[in-house]
């Protein structure tokens, strides 16, 4: 018997909704549709990966973080070792007081049925402790954008809730940014089901609309964000 | 596997270049793995105001029209100073009259891709006047000069090779001039008009800096205390001359792991 092949839905990251009224639209497209394109560097990720990595494994049982956990392993250069341990003596010293154990979600991708696409991204790590109480953590090693006073004012945060929504869904969530180089937190509770129907949804569907439209006429703008451009191949701006 | 520090295609901006040219462990710090910065650097807020102000002046009015300039001041906060003023008083004395209102904060992007490697060029231009058969374009600087022929410096001839397409699309010579802005300067260097000799080995340097970076497997620093002492990552640099403690803040009562 013949497979058949469902078209996975458009892709939507963290980038393209901050992005959508302004990124060139061929890109924006590329990224939209999950178009292959040329290989982008991945060695800016390390540090960060690897503290969410120490992190999540600081709470593989129900426990609350200790220094010990906080281990980087080989293939770091001296400067990103020193922006590991800061950030892992931030992550202690703000969550410290918390006993929790980290729960498995998909680590990458959730589908949004109602509006049609994926989200695909990071969504923080999600914990909760011994009485039930589910929280996500935004962990930020090194982020430009400052940490803001509410933490669904960020898009992260935003896309953090939705990842999340269906293993939430019904209950509260404690939303948690944190600045783990500055030694900055900001926290929520989120009541998931009255914020995903009153705001995160009719946002998501809102931006998804600019992306979808701007897709549609998906002409070249060239710019400074070609050098980070996944689709320079076939580009009419760089023939 | 071992990250990839780079991608197929390498971006270059002339800020790039200069960290690439000036230190290379920097460079891999900034560019390559995003670090955050560790310490403070020269502040570049004046720089940006100027850059900022100039654009507003020239986008809406004249920069030889005292009231216009007196209520971009004004609406910027900066009725009473007189240094920046200064700054785009001298401006005005190097515009180019009857040239119209120009471009301003010009993004370019130029794609290199045979022979290889490839890399993606950006960048963007202050200002470009179009005049006398002439693509005008101008870079400002509120610092002090360091060079004597603007062709000398590689941030300028990265910026030329932007340029260049444009200027031959619309059939005009090319020119890039630095405009000295601040008080104490009294004149500007040499403007460049490159020609399809000088373009081309710019190409090929420009690839060489490339194929430089792709090779590049230990990146040491340049260990000269008068740059480090500049550097934003003085404090973490293994090779820094100018070792100190970075900025962040540290948190009471946890201990690095043993």
């Amino acid at each position: 018997m013949a497979a058949i092949e469902v078209e996975a839905p458009p892709r939507v990251t963290p980038a393209l909704l901050r992005w959508a009224d302004t990124m060139c639209p061929r890109r924006l497209e590329g990224l939209y549709t999950d178009r292959r394109g040329n290989r982008p560097p991945d060695a800016r990720f390390r540090v960060a990966n690897r503290v969410f990595e120490s992190a999540r494994l600081a709470h593989l049982e129900l426990a609350v973080p200790s220094p010990a956990a906080f281990s980087a392993g080989a293939g770091l250069e001296p400067e990103e070792q020193a922006v590991y341990d800061a950030a892992g003596r931030w992550y202690v010293a703000l969550f410290g007081d918390r006993a929790v154990r980290a729960v498995d979600l998909d680590d990458w991708e959730s589908t949004v049925e109602e509006v049609g696409v994926r989200l695909v991204g990071p969504a923080g790590l999600p914990v909760e402790d011994a009485a039930g109480n589910l929280e996500v953590r935004i962990l930020r090693v090194g982020a430009r954008r400052i940490v803001t006073g509410d933490p669904l004012e960020s898009i992260e945060g935003r896309f953090a809730v939705m990842r999340a929504a269906e293993w939430a869904a019904g209950g509260t969530l404690r939303l948690c940014v944190a600045d783990l180089v500055q030694g900055a937190l900001v926290e929520r509770d989120v009541d998931v089901d009255d914020v995903l129907a009153q705001e995160l949804q009719p946002w998501l569907a809102e931006r998804v609309a600019v992306i979808r439209e701007r897709a549609a006429d998906a002409a070249p703008r060239p710019g400074l964000e070609c050098a980070h451009c996944r689709y320079v191949a076939g580009c009419g701006a760089h023939a | 596997m071992r990250d990839r520090l780079l991608g197929d295609i390498v971006p270059l901006s002339a800020s790039s270049l200069d960290t690439w040219l000036r230190c290379r462990r920097e460079f891999l710090a900034a560019q390559l793995l995003g670090v955050p910065e560790s310490d403070e650097g020269f502040s570049p807020d004046q720089g940006l105001l100027v850059h900022d102000l100039l654009r507003h002046v020239h986008q809406n009015g004249s920069c030889n029209d005292a009231d216009h300039i007196a209520g971009v001041l004004a609406a910027h906060n900066l009725e009473g100073s007189s240094a920046i003023a200064g700054f785009i008083e001298r401006h005005a004395r190097r515009c180019p009259p009857d040239a119209g209102t120009g471009e301003h904060e010009v993004e370019r992007a130029r794609f290199h891709r045979l022979p290889p490697p490839m890399f993606m060029a950006t960048g963007r231009i202050d200002a470009i006047w179009r005049h006398r058969g002439l693509l005008d374009a101008r870079d400002y600087k509120t610092g002090r000069p360091f060079t004597e022929r603007v062709a000398d410096d590689p941030r300028a001839r990265l910026q030329v090779w932007l340029l260049a397409p444009l200027a031959q699309r619309e059939g005009l010579r090319l020119r890039l001039r630095y405009e000295f802005l601040a008080a104490e300067v009294d004149d500007d260097p040499e403007p460049f008009e490159p020609d399809d000799d000088d373009l081309e080995a710019i190409e090929e340097e420009l690839r060489g800096v490339v194929a430089a970076i792709a090779a590049e497997d230990r990146f040491a620093g340049v260990n000269d205390a008068n740059l480090c002492k500049s550097c934003r990552f003085r404090s973490l640099c293994p090779d820094s001359a100018a070792r100190g403690v970075p900025v962040w803040p540290v948190p009471v009562g946890v201990e690095a792991r043993a």
